[in-house]
C-alpha cells in the first residue's frame, strides 16, 4: 500500500493526534434515516377495504331511513287506508265480533275495536252480536264508509263479491240516511250499536217515549238484523 | 453477525433491507471519513454537514449500489465530490491550485528516522502530531487529499486515483509531495 512513498513514522506520528470522533447526534440522524429508508412499508389494503367503513356508514344511514319511513306509513295507514267497518255488522249481526272482523278485512281491523267487542260480548246477550268494526269507527268516518264497504269486498275474497255489494251497500246507505237525521241519530250513527240502545233506553227513562220510538225506528232501520234486548222490543 | 462481513458485503446486505448491516459498515468508517473532512475544510460546523451529507448519498444509493470497486474507494469518490462543491460554495480557489509543487521530491531521502518510543518524549510527540496536523491543513488541497486518503482511507494508489479522479501518476506525485513537505517540516520541528 503505497510502498514507495508512504512513511510509516509520519503515519504512526499523525495516528498520536487527537483521535476526532464525530458527535454522537450525528450518528444518531444518520443511523436513523439509514434504519427509515429500509423500514418495510406498511401493506397496502386492498381498494375494498378503504371503502370498508365509509360503505358501512351508507348502509347503516340507507336501512334506517329505509325503516322509518316504513315505520310511518305503517303507522299513517289505518288513518287514511282504514278498511270499512260499518259494512260488516250489517250483513253478519249473529256472527262473533271476529268473525265480522274478519269480513271487514281483518288485517286493518285495529286492535281496539276486538277488545271492544269482547267488553260487549261480556256485557250480556242484548249487546253480544254488537260488530266490532262499529265500535272503533270515529264519527268521521261516516262519509267514507261506501268507499271502505268497496275496500272491504277487495280484502275479503272468499266471499262472493255480490254477497258484499248487498251487504255493504243499505248498511252505507243506512248510516247516511241516520247522518242527515236528528242530532241525536247523528250521535248514535258514531257510537257503537250497544251505546245506541243505551241512549234509547236512557230516553225512555227520561219520558221521552216519541223520540225513543224514533230513534228505535232508526236504529232498526240501520241495524235490522240486531237482536234487541227484551225492555226495547215493545 | 456482521463483524467477519467485508464492507461490500455489508452495503450489499443494506441494499436488501438489512439496517443492521449498515450500522457495522459505519460504526467501521465513521471516525476515519470525519477525520479526513475535518482536516480539508478545516471546520467542525462544515465537517459535520459534508459527513451527514455523505452517508445519506450512501445510504440513497443503495438501490443502485453494486460491487464495482472497493467501498471506501466508492465512498472517498462521493467524499471528494462533496468536497469540490464546498469548495466551490465557500469560493476557495485553493481547490483549483491542485497544484503538485514539485520543488522538493528528494527531500524523503533526508527525512530523519523517527524519534525513539521512549516515555518522557510522549508529550513532546503529542504535541509534535498537533503540529504534524496543522502542517496536513496547509499543505495544497490536492496533496492534503490524497495524503489523508491515504492514511485514514488506507487507500491504494490507484484507489486514490480512482476516488479523486485522476490517473495514479497524479495520485502518486500528489503524495509523494505532500509526504516530503511533511517530512520537511517535522525536520524543522525537531
Amino acid at each position: 500500500m503505497n510502498e514507495d512513498f508512504r512513511d510509516e513514522q509520519l503515519s504512526r506520528l499523525y495516528r498520536e493526534a487527537d483521535r476526532i470522533e464525530p458527535p454522537r447526534a450525528l450518528d444518531a440522524a444518520i443511523l436513523a434515516a439509514a434504519r427509515e429508508a429500509v423500514k418495510p412499508a406498511p401493506p397496502r389494503r386492498a381498494w375494498w377495504q378503504a371503502w370498508t367503513l365509509p360503505m358501512g356508514v351508507a348502509a347503516t344511514v340507507v336501512l334506517t331511513v329505509t325503516l322509518t319511513l316504513m315505520v310511518q306509513q305503517e303507522q299513517e295507514r289505518p288513518m287514511s287506508e282504514a278498511p270499512p267497518t260499518q259494512g260488516a255488522p250489517a250483513t253478519a249481526p249473529q256472527e262473533k265480533p271476529d268473525a265480522a272482523a274478519d269480513l271487514a278485512g281483518k288485517p286493518a281491523a285495529p286492535r281496539e275495536a276486538k277488545q271492544e267487542a269482547v267488553k260487549r260480548e261480556a256485557e250480556g246477550p242484548a249487546v253480544a252480536p254488537a260488530p266490532a268494526p262499529e265500535t272503533a269507527a270515529p264519527a268521521g268516518a261516516v262519509a267514507s264508509r261506501a268507499p271502505m264497504a268497496e275496500s272491504a269486498k277487495s280484502v275479503a275474497p272468499a266471499r262472493p263479491a255480490a254477497v258484499m255489494r248487498q251487504q255493504a251497500a243499505p248498511a252505507a246507505d243506512a248510516v247516511e240516511s241516520r247522518a242527515k237525521s236528528a242530532p241525536l241519530r247523528k250521535e248514535a250513527v258514531g257510537a257503537a250499536p250497544a251505546q245506541w240502545l243505551e241512549d234509547i233506553r236512557e230516553m225512555k227513562k227520561q219520558g221521552k217515549e216519541k223520540e225513543a220510538a224514533e230513534a228505535l225506528a232508526e236504529f232498526r232501520k240501520a241495524y235490522p238484523d240486531y237482536r234487541l234486548p227484551e225492555d226495547l222490543r215493545q | 453477525m456482521h463483524e467477519g462481513m467485508s464492507d461490500e458485503a455489508l452495503m450489499l446486505a443494506y441494499r436488501d433491507g438489512d439496517a443492521a448491516a449498515f450500522e457495522a459498515l459505519y460504526r467501521r468508517w465513521r471516525s476515519r471519513l470525519y477525520r479526513h473532512l475535518l482536516r480539508q475544510c478545516g471546520s467542525a460546523a462544515f465537517a459535520d454537514e459534508l459527513f451527514q451529507d455523505i452517508w445519506l448519498k450512501m445510504v440513497n444509493a443503495r438501490k443502485g449500489y453494486e460491487v464495482a470497486a472497493k467501498f471506501s474507494t466508492w465512498m472517498f469518490r462521493i467524499a471528494h465530490n462533496r468536497l469540490i462543491d464546498h469548495y466551490r460554495a465557500q469560493g476557495r480557489a485553493a481547490m483549483v491550485s491542485y497544484d503538485d509543487d514539485p520543488g522538493d521530491a528528494d527531500l524523503v531521502a533526508d527525512l530523519p528516522a523517527a524519534a525513539t518510543e521512549q516515555p518522557e518524549r510522549l508529550v513532546e510527540r503529542k504535541a509534535l502530531a498537533q503540529e504534524l496536523v496543522k502542517h496536513i491543513e496547509a499543505l495544497p488541497a490536492a496533496q492534503r487529499e490524497t495524503f489523508l486518503l491515504s492514511e485514514e482511507g488506507e487507500l491504494t494508489l490507484e484507489e486514490i486515483a480512482a476516488a479523486t479522479g485522476v490517473n495514479r501518476e497524479t495520485a502518486k506525485s500528489r503524495l509523494r509531495y505532500a509526504v516530503n513537505k511533511l517530512r520537511a517540516a517535522l525536520k524543522d520541528l525537531r
